[in-house]
């Protein structure tokens, strides 16, 4: 938790680390404050948009499509009809 | 340490956010149920007789904490299928599907045509179509899918995943088992995520193994018209005629991506996986069709070449290496305060295939807990470079060749090496596009409490594929999926318990509580309150007599005026219930419970039964799919109660339940064709409900006495229609019960229950075909008389984040039966979980 009492310093430490990943993604990214991620925080704004009902439409997909499988190294039965 | 400044305090709990995981609880339990249906397949000349597959899936997901870093989670999903799919491709011109007339529709039939040793192609090796009255031949190059159907089939799957969490990293290690009859798999993963540039970005990993066993019998009505050059050593002939096909495989996956945000109403993740498999990848049921044509032979006067169609076992390659690279962008629309969603998928494989997947969801949250999120997907795929929905062999099926100098004639068979080393006529490796659209509904109720609904259509077909040239039409199908889910935020529950300690006072003054296996023996205290609870009930039936005597004695008299074939050997219910409470005022609790369950039964042959007739009868064909495990599952009837308290003092009281159950479990089952033969209705004991209106009373008194418990109820279920849609109805049951508890400490307690039965016969009889082979086919075999006595622990977590959670275990063993000719049963094992709030 010390961390946290040393906000300038670490913000400065961890920017040269995020500034590669940045480079990622070439639209280069604004450092967002902590205190400006309410709306990061929102569910909407989650990866998984609906978590319970992805797993079943992964699962028909995976049952009618030849793509399936990849994309996920998770592993899992067959169910396959 | 005490954090004072505000804005420390806040960069304090948003730091804390892993970005990833960015609003998932981390304590939560979900209940979800979801039904996906094909519409009906296009069978151009025919109406498919059978019904299209069908899913009923259940999947129930556990996430706790063990401390503050570790966290464990278990998930269990189950899915039940049915109906008919595509095994083989094949022209129009050469039949594909057997056709039985029913007036005034044209059918497709009891089993499939997989053969024809009489075709017709041109000298481009075309599909030719004879007239059957004036012999003339037309070029057909329409193509159909030939159905077959199965009985109903499960699968089961559960996993463990235990993580841990440091500041700006996770590691989660999973482990987890799938079993269905014919394909079982075990797999592990390990995966983590770090997070660096202040969690603004997180680089995400993940690998794991898993291996997969085929153990599948052929379809004994497909196998006859199969070649068997080949089976190689996969397919396995056991001593009943039963063909089993044996392979496995194994699958090395790992994953890589980094997800970063962009700013403060946007974030954007990159990810790329690969998976390497080897072993058996084909699908054990679908044929492929090869028409021989010897191009050596003599044209015909209407240049016609005549050849045969045999049907091979399709043959995938033995490895496979597939790689996706996704894109997932999501954007906040703070004008209208929702999120946009868009994911790019390109994924390509070493079996030539190439898909792009494009979706969005759009998230709107609509206010007082409200969202509604539609959603739209396309996908396109080419076809796998060993695809073909028919091959064309440039070789004789056989030649005989005389030899005038030995005077004999030698025939020589086709030379398998002749065909092509791989090829699949399976849609799904064609080439072809498809569209969805759905809609998700989730209403978040105060105190943690979300329910959700969606739905969502499927349509695929081969003139949706990107940039054209997709497969012929014939393979078009659509179909659609619905879902509903509850989730309960464990955390939140515990936080805005601790705020009141009402619900902890409230489970004490009750004492033990109830054993598991009782229902409706309490009420909710006030207007406004919530109880979810969830139930299993597993009940097993096996053994009795093997005794020869015994045996004659069910042979001649069970079946009377007919004899006995067979007898169930074993016969066992898994039921999963969600026990839903809501209190409108405070007199009065509303009670729902959906249930949905899965049985499964063996049976064998009977000592001194009469001679099995021929399996062509439908008689013998009964008996004989009798050797087979017969499976089914899905939902089941759905209870509605109102419960009313009718006494109360400090140590006792008295409350009444009336409801009902609504028939929403399938009770006209049916086993598919075998041997061409209809099989009709599955066992009356295997439905997954009663097809009637049930009503349901109880009541129940309770009393506390410092550390004892005690309690009774009476309870009976009263068929209200004489008889159901499939033409019978099961009995009415009557039941009386006393227990009595002891608490040993203030969260675990004992208890100790009698039981008393009483049911009536099943009444009536399946209207439609069935085949009575044994005493569970007649309807005076049910019901009775039943004593059980049960031991039952209870535990209520008294403290903690999961503080109000009650636990209860109970097992009734049965102390008597009545003497009918049912199979004995073994004993019942009840368990709840419930929570009120």
């Amino acid at each position: 938790m010390s961390r946290f009492f040393n906000v300038k310093e670490n913000l400065s430490t961890s920017f040269k680390k995020g500034a590669f990943f940045c480079l990622l993604f070439l639209s280069g990214c604004s450092s967002v404050s902590p205190w400006e991620r309410g709306i990061l925080a929102k569910s909407e704004m989650s990866l998984e948009t609906a978590p319970l009902q992805n797993s079943l439409r992964t699962h028909q997909y995976g049952s009618r499509e030849a793509a399936s499988g990849g994309g996920q190294s998770g592993g899992g039965g067959c169910g396959c009809y | 340490m005490v954090v004072t400044n505000p804005l420390k305090l806040l960069t304090v709990a948003a730091l804390a956010l892993p970005l990833t995981t960015i609003y998932a609880s981390d304590e939560e339990a979900t209940f979800q149920y979801g039904h996906y249906e094909d519409g009906a397949r296009n069978l151009i000349n025919a109406q498919s007789g059978f019904k299209p597959i069908q899913v009923d899936s259940i999947q129930t997901n556990t996430k706790l904490k063990l401390s503050d870093r570790v966290r464990l989670a278990f998930n269990y999903t189950q899915d039940t299928w049915s109906g008919a799919t595509p095994i083989t491709t094949a022209p129009l011109a050469f039949s594909g599907n057997r056709q039985r007339i029913i007036a005034p529709k044209i059918l497709s039939g009891a089993s499939p045509y997989l053969n024809n040793n009489n075709i017709f192609v041109d000298k481009n090796f075309n599909p030719l179509q004879q007239d059957s009255k004036t012999g003339e031949f037309t070029k057909n190059l329409q193509l159909v899918h030939t159905l077959s159907t199965a009985s109903p089939e499960t699968r089961k799957q559960g996993d463990l995943r235990f993580g841990y969490d440091w500041d700006e990293a996770s590691l989660d290690i999973g482990a987890g088992t799938s079993a269905e009859n014919d394909y079982n798999s075990s797999f592990g993963n390990i995966g983590g995520r770090l997070d660096f540039n202040q969690k603004l970005t997180s680089v995400n990993f993940g690998t794991s193994y898993t291996t997969s066993d085929t153990e599948a019998m052929l379809d004994h009505d497909a196998v006859p018209y199969i070649e068997k050059s080949t089976f190689g050593t996969r397919v396995k002939s056991l001593p009943n005629g039963v063909k089993l096909l044996i392979g496995s495989k194994q699958d090395w996956s790992g994953s890589l991506g980094v997800t970063q945000v962009l700013n403060k109403s946007t974030l954007v993740e990159g990810s790329v996986s690969y998976t390497a498999s080897n072993g058996y990848m084909s699908n054990p049921y679908k044929t492929m069709a090869v028409l021989f044509v010897d191009p050596a032979q003599k044209i015909g006067k209407n240049g016609q070449l005549n050849g045969s169609m045999l049907a091979f076992l399709e043959q995938r390659p033995e490895e496979r290496q597939q790689w996706t690279e996704n894109l997932r962008y999501v954007q906040h629309i703070d004008a209208l305060d929702a999120a946009l969603h868009f994911d790019y998928r390109f994924y390509h494989d070493d079996w030539g295939i190439q898909a792009h997947t494009i979706s969005s969801d759009w998230i709107q949250p609509l206010g007082d807990g409200w969202s509604i999120t539609p959603r739209v997907r396309y996908y396109s795929q080419n076809a796998a470079n060993f695809y073909s929905p028919y091959l064309v062999s440039k070789q004789a099926v056989s030649k005989s060749i005389y030899n005038p100098e030995t005077d004999k004639t030698t025939t020589t068979k086709y030379d398998p090496k002749l065909l092509p080393q791989n090829y699949s006529s399976d849609y799904r490796l064609s080439g072809y596009g498809a569209l969805s659209g759905g809609l998700t509904v989730t209403k978040k109720f105060a105190k943690g409490l979300e329910l959700q609904a969606g739905a969502e259509y499927y349509t695929h077909a081969g003139s949706l594929k990107l940039g054209g040239g997709g497969e012929g039409n014939y393979s078009d199908f659509d179909g659609y999926l619905v879902n509903a889910a509850l989730k309960v935020d464990l955390a939140a529950l515990s936080i805005a318990n601790s705020t009141h300690n009402e619900h902890a006072n409230h489970v004490h003054h009750h004492g033990a509580g109830a054993p598991a296996g009782i229902m409706f023996d309490h009420v909710l205290p006030k207007a406004g309150d919530f109880m979810v609870g969830y139930r299993y009930q597993y009940a097993d039936q096996a053994g009795g007599s093997m005794d020869s005597d015994d045996d004659k004695n069910v042979v001649n008299n069970a079946c009377a005026p007919n004899k006995c074939y067979v007898t169930p050997q074993e016969m066992s219910m898994n039921m999963h219930m969600l026990d839903l409470m809501y209190a409108p005022t405070d007199w009065l609790t509303l009670m729902l419970m959906p249930q949905f369950m899965d049985m499964h039964m063996t049976m064998r042959p009977l000592d001194g039964a009469p001679e099995t007739p021929s399996m062509t009868t439908p008689l013998g064909a009964a008996i004989i799919h009798a050797g087979h495990e017969h499976t089914t599952g899905g939902v089941g009837d759905t209870g509605m109660y109102a419960l009313f308290n009718l006494f109360k003092t400090d140590a006792q009281q008295i409350n009444l339940s009336l409801g009902m159950t609504a028939p929403t479990g399938d009770a006209a089952i049916q086993l598919r064709d075998t041997h061409r033969v209809d099989l009709g209705f599955i066992h009356y004991g295997m439905q997954l409900g009663s097809g009637t209106w049930d009503f349901k009373p109880a009541v129940t008194y309770t009393a506390n006495i410092e550390d004892w418990s005690f309690g009774a109820q009476l309870n009976g279920t009263k068929r209200m229609e004489s008889y159901n849609k499939a033409g019978f109805a099961f009995g009415d049951i009557f039941q009386a019960t006393a227990w009595g508890s002891y608490s040993w400490t203030n969260w675990l307690a004992t208890s100790v229950r009698g039981v008393y039965t009483l049911e009536g016969a099943l009444r009536g009889a399946y209207r439609g075909v069935y085949h009575q082979i044994g005493s569970m086919d007649y309807g005076r075999n049910y019901g009775g008389q039943f004593f059980d006595v049960g031991f039952g622990i209870n535990a209520t977590m008294p403290s903690g984040s999961l503080q109000g959670n009650r636990l209860g275990f109970e097992w009734l063993q049965p102390i008597q039966d009545n003497d009918t000719y049912q199979l004995p049963r073994n004993g019942a094992l009840s368990a709840t979980w419930s929570y009120a709030f």
